[in-house]
């Protein structure tokens, strides 16, 4: 006899064994829907295609976007999923075109995927007007022979960043049409593009907006985003102006359950506790079967498709069949074929990365599971909006792992449910960024003498790239493209730094490249016999090219990871600010860091014990970028030098993971260094740097809000049940001793300071 | 400590192993040294007058001056082995029809640009446009150079204005993907309706008759066939950054091969269109097959019969005579319905490649449906399904038609049992 979710919640609710896991059950009460009329002027034909699908007024978010868009200004609605988005845009854009068909609109999503997605959607809205607007897709797939209409005839271009930036751009004399009547600019998915990509963006937004100001055009900018803290902030950063936020849903939503799961302890003497998959299985396995539709979130494709063949196998016979996985890798026509399934209601369960996690149309499910933090508080709550219906009772359920950082959010139920979502923090300013678009925009048109280019160095930089003679100052004073090239190509907006390290798949055929890194994580990550980790699967490198770019891997089923020691170097450039707050001083700059590797230890996953080491053999690399580093009086704790290493190493270790929470980046995106004896300070230090050449605002953000970032390490490591630290909270040493006690003195150095400083 | 914008920015690319290519070629900088920037900033600069004495002429616009330099050639001047007259003379009727334009000398424009890449984005800048044209007893090349950037919007325009002359068709090589787009990208660039004049461009042709018989149809390639000699010319990849040499600061003289380089490109086009012209009116011959069945496939689309047999003939002839010259001519000739000369092509085809079944698959179509031979029709099929990979489509269709080969023997069979019962 199949139960409903309710019914289940009820069973789960009244079971003593299960609440005892349960650190945080809260339930958001059903709400009604706030609507509001269509705007009086909407085109006729526009209301008759909506009515055809049944919408006869609009939820009051979407009405408040119309009339901000109406009235010129730019927007960025960040409602939660399934709020009815879409409709954000395609309604004044539509409203537009139907008005003026000479008007045009381009539509940019970070993947293919949605891009189709929203494409199909767009079409049903488009299918019931008399008018006809043409909607084309532009990416790598459009047959060649396509292009020339879409750039004539298309009134609404689907496309990506980067083929904004290699293929539209440079060639925007082919989409003259476009640009001439370019009306509105859709951005959706706008949380994705921060960090390095959102700054590259960021910069591709300015060639766009000085390409269509050449052509007399001044497009209005509708965003989409999830719910994150600033999406205000990182809308108007990405675009160079301001935005108006619509924040407020007036969709109905049913009741919602969030439960925070916290497996059961299985040895008490070691504080263990049973794998979040394992539990994850047990949840999952109950309600489908059910048969509640449910969505599973893993956080590698192993995991994915180890928790897929479980809950298959717990499934009845009829149910079996309707449990799938999903992730990237898979064919686009597979995955198609699954967001039918699930849209229709033939698929029951999904099991997935985070890949479903952005806007594609699956519908709505009952129940949703997040197996492990998935390195964001937005990224969680966009999981859990999974599960969430306009009507009717749904679940989403936070199954916590071991690690210290899953450990904390269990704790912190506030963090994760009501501390507003992280920052998305973009820096398109980021030198090297900069001057690889500067290249770019001047090969679209020449740069005039007072042009400004985001910074207000923009002639300095100008004139630095005549120099080194990329541009030529005419007769006229503009500053020409001057090379051969398309300096586009050259340039690609997902990778870090130029000169990446290319990560080649031996076992393929032909040879595949499955990624690539920046030369100076490449030291540590991509040296012989490492373990390079790529969306789950372990690689093991046979080779490093250093002088070619080139690391040829091969897939191993190990038990362990490499985690590589380099002897740092550090040299302080420029001190930008420092903060002295009594026996630490805080400061922030430009760092020099010279890196040698020496050898690798070989770290057992999931215990992290250390099972072996090998030397590495590479030349010393340079990176400068920016920092954050704090100094110590040597004299508020009185230990020996091994002592202090150790405990600035514990502390680097808990300060990244509390810097990767706050700054919603990759702990991989921050590297640590210690020095007992600073020789820049004479003092002991930790030094915290952005990975990316040039920085990309970790660091000045670490220093502004170290506060907080050090309450929130001194809470990672107080509530780590570990007596003495261990490789989750002060991260790997072989020594048995007291790191975390140490790592705490070095604490209250903070609280001395803070409180002088108060 | 403080450390300019600059120093940092040039550490930053050190460090990040951003690589100059620009600094890598750059030719020697000597001629950097005479500060020629300003120079080139004043009126009557220096920079002009090297212009001047170098044979440019400044055309006043009202966008500034368009420098431009004309050279002459006499029509009985000899060019690939042929005076420009022949062109005058020849008849263009049959490369009109491929050009889907009515051509006169008069109207034509050979037309080649150079430009600073080989990229058809909004930077590729065409500096040199090069114009040849018959008028006044002579072959002209008017030779339009941008000596900087800014000064590149007025040569357009005026350009532009000479492409919108009525009737006119420019005559290019490659044109169609490369020369061409550029130019019309740097008319949208400067706010003009770009020009649509006709147009022919000579590597379609090219490439269909010599296709095979030279390397990599590249202008230079062809010039091969016309019996043009190239000594000395600057390597096209080259002459981009000779122009950046220039605009900073290098001697005219050296864009001088350049200018040479393009105006050969020019006369070229010219020779081209002569040499196709007359191979369309079937007044040339080659030792190879390839150019033969070219012209075959024109006149045979265009439904000029006689020629296009003649011209079929011709290519098999030829000693490298491929299995193409000989397959196309034998679906010619059965077309024409020439069906005893179409069979013997075929045998001699399913002999000289043992590995090929179509032939066979043709003669066994022959004798089912022409010569009502079932029990040859079935003997050249199964042949030909010997020949087949299982696998193909073909191999499906072979073996229904043997299936109904078969049943008509039957049939047949009984048919003539009955009659001998009858009788």
């Amino acid at each position: 006899m199949n139960m409903n979710l309710e019914q289940l919640l009820d069973e789960w609710r009244r079971d003593p064994q299960f609440r005892e896991q349960v650190s945080e059950w809260r339930v958001t009460p059903a709400r009604i829907g706030r609507y509001a009329d269509f705007p009086a002027l909407i085109h006729p034909e526009l209301r008759a295609s909506l009515a055809a699908r049944g919408i006869e007024r609009l939820y009051a978010h979407q009405r408040e976007a119309w009339d901000l868009i109406q009235a010129g200004r730019d927007v960025v609605i960040a409602t939660p999923t399934a709020s009815g988005k879409t409709l954000c845009y395609n309604l004044p854009v539509l409203q537009a075109i139907l008005c003026d068909p000479s008007v045009r609109a381009l539509y940019v999503f970070p993947t293919k995927a949605l891009a189709q997605d929203q494409v199909a959607e767009l079409h049903d809205l488009v299918r019931n007007l008399k008018t006809s607007v043409h909607t084309f897709t532009y990416d790598g797939d459009t047959p060649v022979h396509a292009r020339q209409k879409i750039r004539e005839a298309g009134h609404i271009v689907v496309t990506n960043p980067d083929m904004l930036h290699a293929a539209i751009l440079p060639h925007h004399t082919k989409w003259l049409r476009l640009f001439k009547n370019l009306r509105y600019v859709v951005i959706d998915e706008a949380h994705i593009y921060r960090g390095v990509f959102g700054s590259h963006v960021a910069n591709v937004i300015r060639r766009l907006l000085r390409i269509a100001s050449f052509y007399g055009a001044r497009p209005q900018f509708i965003f989409c985003s999830a719910t994150i803290a600033n999406p205000g902030e990182l809308t108007s950063r990405l675009l160079g102006r301001e935005t108006a936020v619509v924040s407020e849903s007036g969709a109905p939503e049913g009741e919602k359950h969030v439960i925070l799961y916290n497996p059961p302890v299985v040895d008490p003497s070691l504080g263990l506790r049973q794998s979040a998959l394992r539990a994850a299985r047990r949840l999952g396995a109950r309600l489908l079967q059910h048969e509640i539709p449910t969505i599973l979130f893993a956080r590698t494709r192993n995991q994915v498709e180890l928790l897929a063949s479980y809950l298959r196998r717990d499934a009845r016979d009829l149910v079996r069949p309707r449990i799938v996985s999903y992730r990237g890798g898979y064919l686009p026509n597979e995955r198609r074929a699954i967001e039918r399934g699930l849209r229709e209601g033939k698929i029951l369960g999904v099991v997935s990365t985070n890949a479903l996690e952005l806007g594609v149309d699956i519908g709505s499910l009952q129940a949703a599971i997040t197996v492990g933090y998935p390195g964001s508080v937005a990224s969680t709550r966009q999981q859990m909006g999974r599960a969430g219906r306009r009507k009717g009772v749904s679940a989403a359920i936070f199954v916590a792992t071991s690690s210290a950082l899953d450990q904390w959010m269990v704790r912190h139920p506030e963090a994760l449910l009501d501390a507003s979502p992280e920052t998305a923090r973009i820096y398109p300013d980021n030198l090297l960024i900069l001057m690889d678009h500067l290249k770019c925009a001047a090969y679209e048109l020449p740069f005039s003498p007072d042009e400004r280019f985001g910074v207000e160095t923009t002639d300095e930089l100008l004139g630095y790239l005549v120099d080194m003679r990329v541009l030529h100052r005419a007769a006229d004073g503009r500053y020409f493209y001057m090379a051969d090239d398309m300096p586009a190509h050259a340039v690609s907006l997902r990778s870090a730094a130029q000169e990446n390290v290319v990560i080649v798949d031996q076992s393929a055929h032909p040879p595949l490249v499955i990624g690539e890194m920046d030369r100076f994580s490449a030291l540590t990550m991509l040296h012989e016999e490492a373990i390079y980790l790529h969306q789950s699967q372990m690689f093991q490198v046979e080779r490093l090219d250093l002088e070619n770019g080139k690391a040829f891997v091969r897939p191993v089923d190990c038990d362990y990871y490499t985690d590589a020691e380099l002897a740092v170097h550090l040299q302080v450039l420029e001190e930008n600010e420092h903060a002295n707050e009594g026996p630490l001083c805080h400061y922030t700059g430009d760092l020099a860091v010279h890196a040698t590797p020496t050898l690798f230890k070989k770290i057992k996953l999931e215990t992290h014990e250390n099972v072996g080491w090998g030397k590495i053999y590479l030349p010393e690399a340079e990176l400068h970028t920016s920092g954050y580093w704090v100094t110590f009086d040597r004299s508020g704790w009185s230990a020996s030098d091994d002592e202090w290493e150790a405990a600035l190493k514990g502390l680097g270790h808990v300060l990244k993971q509390a810097v990767a929470l706050h700054a919603m980046c990759a702990a991989s995106d921050v590297h640590v260094a210690v020095e007992v004896r600073d020789p820049q300070y004479a003092r002991p230090s930790v030094y915290v740097y952005d990975a990316y050449p040039g920085g990309v605002g970790i660091a000045e953000r670490v220093y502004r809000d170290r506060d907080q970032i050090f309450a929130t390490a001194f809470d990672m490591l107080q509530g780590c049940p570990c007596p003495s630290g261990c490789p989750s909270c002060v991260g790997p040493s072989t020594s048995g001793e007291p790191v975390k006690q140490w790592v705490g003195a070095l604490f209250s150095f903070v609280g001395a300071g803070a409180v002088r400083g108060g | 400590m403080a450390r300019s914008l600059l120093e940092k920015l040039k550490e930053l690319e050190r460090t990040a192993g951003v690589r100059r290519v620009s600094e890598a070629v750059a030719p020697a900088g000597e001629a950097r040294e005479s500060s020629p920037l300003a120079r080139a900033n004043c009126p009557e600069s220096p920079r002009e007058a090297e212009l001047a004495d170098a044979g440019f002429q400044a055309i006043p616009t009202p966008h500034g001056p368009v420098w431009v330099r004309e050279t002459g050639f006499d029509l009985c001047t000899h060019y690939g082995g042929r005076p420009f007259a022949d062109f005058l003379s020849c008849d263009l009727g049959r490369l009109s029809r491929l050009a889907k334009a009515d051509l006169a000398p008069e109207r034509m424009v050979f037309y080649d640009i150079e430009a600073t890449g080989l990229g058809h984005g909004g930077g590729t800048v065409p500096f040199l446009h090069a114009l040849g044209y018959f008028a006044d007893d002579e072959f002209r090349v008017a030779q339009y150079f941008v000596p900087d950037y800014a000064a590149e919007g007025a040569a357009v325009r005026l350009l532009a204005e000479r492409f919108a002359q009525k009737d006119g068709v420019i005559v290019t090589y490659n044109g169609k993907s490369y020369d061409w787009p550029l130019f019309v990208n740097r008319c949208v660039l400067y706010g003009l309706h770009p020009p649509e004049p006709a147009h022919l461009d000579l590597l379609h042709p090219a490439r269909r008759l010599w296709k095979g018989v030279v390397g990599r149809m590249k202008l230079a390639d062809v010039e091969g066939v016309l019996g043009v000699k190239r000594e000395g010319d600057v390597p096209g990849r080259e002459a981009p950054l000779r122009y950046f040499a220039y605009v900073e600061g290098a001697p005219l003289a050296s864009m001088e091969d350049v200018f040479a380089h393009n105006l050969r490109d020019v006369c070229t086009l010219a020779r081209l269109a002569l040499e196709i012209a007359e191979a369309l009116e079937e007044r040339r011959s080659w030792s190879h097959a390839a150019p033969h069945v070219g012209l075959a496939t024109w006149f045979d689309a265009w439904r000029e019969w006689e020629s296009a047999d003649a011209q079929f003939r011709r290519a098999v002839e030829q000693e490298d005579a491929d299995w193409r010259a000989r397959w196309l001519f034998s679906l010619f000739l059965k077309r024409r319905g020439q069906w005893e000369e179409a069979s013997s092509i075929w045998l001699e085809l399913a002999n000289d490649f043992p590995h090929r079944p179509e032939p066979l698959v043709e003669v066994a179509k022959y004798f089912e449906h022409r010569r009502r031979d079932l029990a040859k029709a079935l003997e050249a099929a199964q042949a030909a399904q010997a020949r087949m990979d299982g696998a193909a489509r073909e191999y499906g269709e072979i073996a229904r038609r043997i299936e109904r080969i078969r049943r008509k023997l039957e049939r047949e069979a009984a048919c003539q049992a009955d009659a001998r019962r009858l009788l």
